[in-house]
């Protein structure tokens, strides 16, 4: 909800004391040495000895101004952490004032060498405003030291990130602040507790962790979200005469209700046009009403984050220009359901991927993505994501708490309260990634013949889609013979077919079909007169995790699904399959007698043919760091399937 | 009959209107979800204080096909440089019924590359309002080119096809103005020339372009795609003809004006880094080695190119003190420590294999696009590339190899010499595995040897891994057989020669081979490289580029278990055609099966003719691909 609320947050309430205060400036040792590092870091190519950082909340004339001080000293190891760490991007405010902002490389011969003004350039990449810079003389061995203060953006929430791919020896986050502002700091992923002090006039809370370990990215994990950070938000203001919490999820609620809401009678009008043009007031159900209003909506229209302007948010523009910020398209579809009387209620929801929304620490910044719900339905529509159709959304949104703007009307009056709960994602047995293939041999025994159809409904197919709808024929093409190729190990692509590309297919989610008939010679190899089928090929090479290291993060998928797969092996007359006990493997993970994650294969033969099963499902999204151990071996029973061959052998 | 009349009258409008409609173009272009309907630019070149200046008029339509055109095509951008300052601009959307739609709002921002940290150049963006199938975005540029002998080539393809494409250029009857056609197509190119009120205006014009394929193994698109080149040979200044860039000299005079006030002075600090690695040194390679190593090792490249800074190298004792710089830096820190040392050394410019064009075809800036520095041996010269960290001293870098060199010897000398290409007996790697079968599977070893390029770029990875990385990246690296390939160990053998390189590891392979009942069935392509690389022949028209030219070998050696004997070997083969070929061989020797594969590959750039003849070498290899042996109980 930043770019919104942002622009609409007030001052009013947080009287200001009107007598000069100073930020606390930054500064650097006079006469650095370099830290001697514990021999424990040999193997890193960079330690951060420092990641220090400081949000100053300010009172300057009337207005209530932030700093933003950023200070680091890293140790460099190797030529790998030299370029790493020789060019420094510092994010900046688009209007920012710069208080402070040095540079400089302490060598171990002593020397210092100091990045001089000039050579601090300015960046403006799209929307971020950047000072960039190169350090000079860097050698293994050498420290790199930096600091900057700027003006920030004036906002009461935040979250900072400590760790990374880097070991931090220090990290320390103060937050100051005039003492009448209370602010709430939580931390993620950490024990450590924020330290309250008053220095003066001001009040400081800080936080100190030591010993920060660098953490690589995990298959199957949530990386972000399993970072150390620490996040913040102004929870009082006690020279108000109410002490009532500020910033609560109720008053998220009412913004967010007006900001979606209100529209002028000429918004209105227009919206009406529209509803006019788009043909949907006499369909039968809501759901109808719902998916063509949507498919309209999403054929016609583009919505993204960097349309900006008021224009974009204005129903009247942007019903004649097409182009929305995600506020607008959100206004707009409110609109339009208003018109069609469909009721609906606004969800801001997180990223499982990303953090949390805590409903006992509300930080608005946190509430990024919008939903609309439909409580009739109990179900969701993405209005920002022309990908997804209702009931779909992206998967990480869900199965995590979100904000629901929930909205009553008493007489004339409508008001509106926020409520935090979680957003339940479709149930696992939609989603899917199957497949039915009928594989058997040539006549005379040189190629093997594959019918193959890959079948992905629910969250799974969204991706399909997308390629299929987004690209030029060829591109489409050259996909589908990925895809085909990926099922069958081979280009020679005999004939080929999709079914439901269309997104309507996606409301009702008819599995999107790609079906193809392929000579795959690749599946067979030949000892002498054996022929040796490689019938683990099918469902394609698997994601392993054959040789992890020790694992950091618990498992998280993107969304329950299941992967059925139906082969048929024709085996031809003559011959006979010596190891057909291969092909069973089965390892399920159970909780409460329900089984969350598994892999199962078996078969059964029917004359001459082998009718291969195999069901692997994950049913949850997210599993237990406890139970790593047993979802490695259900992603590797897969990987192993992928291996089985049949051995032929005449009778 | 009125239905055919209707028709009639249909087609009739549309050769008035002398334009396709919207349907007809997806019957010629289809499947495609957008075409640019017209790309004009014009340039006018204009003596302004005696001086040549360029501005261009610049008009696109693009035309949307797609019905899912309104939800994801709107975006559209241009780019503009303190060279090419961009005066005005204008966008709108025609919707299919007429009506303009105006663009309000433009954003500009840096454009940012990977490889240049900080430039000038500049993005504007916006996106074309209802869009719809049937609509056209129409954007107009003015800009002017500050310095004409720094005008870009027109290209008359792009990524979507192009219906009309038309250059045009116009200026004073007075001045000569040459261009050349490049790029595959060159014959639907259609030129006319006119001279009006003292004015000469050429025309291209290009119609029904195919968009450019994308295929990740092509070369630049300069190697292909259809564009145009063009100068100004000359022009009157008076009664004085001015030669502007007429001839490589002309070229060559701009080249030294960047160099020439450049390092009057060498620091105290750069004399005494100088005179402590050739301290002791006697001859004049033993120097520029020691200096080449110096340089690749302390200067680490990050490349500042705002303006100017572009073309003229910074002073060799800033790079110094810095410890970075960009390609011409480091040339200018080389030629300067190896002048000082007494090893004559020069600036040198040079085009990358991105670029496909040589000095002696064409003599604009946009020939090079790099400097390196050319040092004269008694045995000739020999070409430092400062930005290459792991390029051996006497090999050419890898991506300036076949190129043209201009070295700038002193004001008024230059030569041009191509940068020789490093023949695939000098990038050699063998692969050595060995395998032993047992009850649970393949164990083995893996014993690899590398020179040339293979080893410098392995050299590479080395210095940018460290050893938690080097772990992830050695599993990649030896990884063979299927991804249940288990890496144990791994030992690297270094040798202090950058132009050698061995490893070696032990390994288990579970479930590769098959043992059932008294039989072991296992194939010994432990590699497929080429496995699906057939390519789409005779459709492709780009030329595929290969890194380097190089020989690989790949042994594997199977031990027969105590007890077994072989009873099935496949047969040897090989292969070759004039453009490549392979030799996979079997052999039997006591207890073990030797397989030997080889393949060489003797080309940089393996052009369409060629394409053909590379896929009957895959027909042939494949089957082979599919042999297992067999092995079974005495």
């Amino acid at each position: 909800m930043k770019r919104v609320l942002l622009s609409l947050v007030f001052i009013s309430g947080l009287t200001t004391v009107l007598f000069a205060q100073e930020i606390e400036r930054e500064s650097w040792a006079g006469q650095p040495v370099l830290h001697t590092i514990d021999s424990k870091y040999n193997e890193e190519s960079a330690v951060i000895v420092l990641d220090k950082r400081r949000m100053e909340y300010i009172d300057v004339k009337d207005e209530l101004a932030v700093y933003k001080t950023l200070h680091r000293i890293i140790h460099i190891n190797d030529d790998k952490g030299i370029e790493s760490f020789n060019r420094v991007y510092l994010p900046v405010s688009d209007n920012s004032d710069i208080v402070d902002i040095r540079a400089r490389t302490i060598l171990p011969s002593g020397k210092i060498i100091e990045v001089s003004k000039e050579n601090i350039k300015d960046l403006k990449e799209e929307e971020d405003v950047y000072k960039i810079f190169a350090m000079e003389g860097l050698v293994k061995g050498c420290e790199v030291e930096f600091y900057y203060t700027y003006k920030r953006n004036t906002g009461f929430f935040g979250a900072e990130i400590f760790q990374g791919r880097t070991p931090v020896l220090e990290a320390r986050f103060d937050l100051i602040a005039p003492d009448r502002l209370v602010f709430e700091m939580r931390p993620f992923n950490s024990t450590v507790k924020p330290l309250d002090t008053m220095v003066g006039q001001k009040k400081w809370l800080t936080i100190v962790e030591k010993n920060i370990p660098g953490v690589e990215e995990e298959k199957y994990s949530a990386y972000q979200a399993g970072l150390k950070r620490f996040e913040y938000k102004l929870a009082y203001n006690t020279s108000r005469t109410t002490k009532d919490r500020l910033f609560t999820w109720d008053e998220l609620a009412k913004r967010v209700y007006s900001n979606y809401t209100t529209v002028t009678d000429k918004e209105t009008k227009r919206t009406n046009d529209l509803v006019g043009d788009m043909k949907v007031k006499d369909l039968s159900s809501e759901v109808e009403k719902i998916s063509a209003t949507e498919h309209y909506l999403k054929t016609k229209f583009t919505t993204r984050e960097d349309i900006g302007g008021e224009d974009a948010m204005n129903l009247e523009k942007v019903i004649k220009s097409k182009l929305a910020s995600h506020v607008g398209i959100v206004r707009l579809y409110s609109a339009v359901f208003r018109q069609l009387g469909i009721a609906h209620e606004f969800v801001l929801a997180g990223d499982r991927n990303k953090f949390t929304i805590e409903k006992n620490f509300e930080n608005w910044n946190n509430t990024d993505n919008p939903l609309i719900y439909f409580p009739s339905l109990k179900k969701y529509l993405a209005p920002t994501l022309p990908e997804f159709r209702f009931p779909w959304i992206d998967p990480n949104w869900g199965g995590t708490n979100a904000f629901f703007c929930k909205s009553t009307t008493i007489g004339e009056y409508t008001t509106a309260f926020g409520e935090i709960r979680v957003i339940p994602l479709e149930d696992y047995s939609k989603s899917m990634s199957n497949v039915d293939a009928e594989v058997s041999l040539s006549k005379n025994l040189d190629t093997v013949l594959v019918s193959i159809s890959q079948i992905y409904a629910g969250y799974s197919a969204a991706a399909y889609r997308s390629i299929f709808n987004y690209n030029s024929e060829e591109n489409i093409k050259l996909v589908t013979k990925e895809m085909i190729k990926f099922g069958t190990n081979s280009e020679n692509v005999i004939s080929s077919k999709v079914e439901n590309k269309d997104f309507e297919s996606f409301n009702q989610n008819k599995p999107f079909i790609l079906s193809a008939v392929v000579k795959a010679s690749e599946l067979m190899e030949r000892a002498g007169n054996k022929l040796i089928i490689k019938i683990g090929d099918i469902i394609g090479q698997q994601v392993e995790m054959y040789q992890e290291k020790p694992r950091q993060f618990s498992m998280e998928i993107d969304f329950p699904h299941v992967l059925e797969r139906h082969i048929r092996f024709t085996i031809p007359d003559g011959y006979t399959v010596k190891n057909l006990e291969d092909i069973k493997i089965s390892h399920v993970v159970t909780e409460k007698g329900q089984p969350t994650v598994g892999f199962t294969s078996t078969y059964v033969l029917e004359g001459n043919v082998v009718k291969i099963h195999i069901m692997e499902e994950y049913r949850k999204t997210s599993y237990p760091l406890s139970q790593f151990e047993e979802f490695k071996k259900v992603i590797n029973a897969a990987a192993d399937f992928n291996k089985v061959v049949l051995v032929l052998e005449k009778k | 009959m009125k239905k055919n009349g209707l028709l009639a009258a249909a087609i009739c409008c549309c050769c008035m209107a002398g334009a396709q409609s919207t349907e007809e173009i997806k019957t010629l272009f289809p499947g495609e979800l957008a075409v640019v309907k017209e790309h004009k630019v014009h340039y006018t070149i204009k003596l302004k204080d005696g001086i040549p200046e360029a501005v261009s008029d610049e008009q696109q339509e693009i035309l949307y096909l797609s019905e899912n055109a309104g939800s994801y095509m709107s975006r559209f951008s241009f780019y503009h440089s303190s060279f090419h300052p961009v005066n005005r601009y204008e966008a709108f959307t025609e919707t299919p019924g007429g009506k303009k739609i105006q663009v309000k709002e433009f954003k500009t921002s840096q454009s940012v590359s990977a490889s240049v940290f900080y430039d000038d150049v500049k993005q504007t963006s916006f996106d074309f309002p209802n869009i719809t199938p049937g609509a056209s975005g129409h954007l107009e540029i003015n800009k002017t080119h500050t310095n004409p002998r720094l005008l870009s080539p027109h290209y008359f393809s792009r990524g979507i096809p192009t219906l009309l494409g038309e250059l045009k250029i116009s200026f004073p009857k007075d001045m000569s103005v040459r261009y050349q056609i490049r790029g595959n197509d060159r014959e639907k190119v259609q030129f006319s020339t006119e001279t009006r009120k003292g004015e000469t205006t050429y025309t291209f014009t290009v119609k029904n372009q195919a968009k450019d394929m994308n295929y990740p193994d092509a070369p630049d698109n300069a190697y292909y795609a259809l564009h145009a080149i063009f100068w100004i040979e000359n022009y009157k200044s008076g009664d004085q003809l001015i030669s502007y860039m007429a001839n490589l000299e002309d070229l060559y005079k701009l080249q030294w004006s960047f160099v020439k006030d450049i390092n009057k002075s060498i620091s105290p600090e750069l004399k005494a880094i100088t005179d402590s690695i050739t301290g002791g040194l006697t001859t004049a390679e033993l120097k520029a080695r020691g200096i080449y190593k110096w340089v690749q090792k302390n200067i680490k490249y990050v490349a500042f190119e705002e303006g100017m800074e572009g073309f003229i190298p910074r002073e060799a004792n800033l790079v110094c003190n810095r410890r970075f710089g960009d390609c011409k830096d480091m040339s200018s820190i080389l030629t300067v420590m190896l002048n000082y040392a007494g090893v004559p050394a020069y600036y040198t410019w040079i085009g990358t294999r991105s670029l496909p064009y040589d000095y002696t075809d064409i003599h604009l800036p946009i020939v090079d696009n790099h400097m390196i520095t050319a040092v004269r041996l008694d045995t000739g010269y020999v070409f430092l590339d400062g930005t290459d960290s792991h390029c051996v001293f006497g090999a050419p870098s890898g991506h300036i190899q076949g190129k043209q060199a201009m070295i700038g010897i002193n004001e008024k000398d230059y030569k041009v010499i191509r940068v020789p290409e490093y023949a695939p007996e000098k990038s050699r790697l063998t692969d050595t595995t060995i395998l032993e079968l047992t009850e649970k599977g393949i164990t083995g070893t893996v014993k690899v040897n590398m020179t040339g390029y293979f080893a410098m770029d392995m050299q590479r990875v080395m210095s940018y891994t460290n050893d938690k990385d080097r772990e992830k990246y050695m599993k990649g690296y030896f990884n063979r057989g299927s991804n249940k390939f288990k890496l144990n160990k791994f030992e690297i053998n270094e040798n202090g020669n950058p132009d050698r390189f061995s490893l070696s590891g032990q390994f288990e392979l579970f479930d590769y081979s098959k043992k059932i009942a008294d039989e072991w069935y296992l194939n010994l392509n432990l590699f497929k490289f080429y496995e699906h690389k057939e390519i789409d022949f005779p459709k492709r028209k780009t030329p595929i580029e290969h890194e380097y030219k190089n020989s690989a070998t790949y042994v594997t050696i199977l031990n027969i278990p105590e007890g077994f004997k072989i009873s099935y070997l496949p047969e040897s083969k090989s292969y070759k055609n004039d453009v490549w070929g392979f030799d996979i061989s079997y052999r039997q020797e006591k207890n073990q099966v030797i397989m030997t594969q080889t393949f060489t590959n003797d080309h940089l750039l393996l052009q369409p003719d060629k394409f053909q003849d590379w896929n009957k070498v895959l027909e042939n290899l494949f089957p082979l691909y599919r042999e297992t042996i067999s092995l079974s109980k005495n």
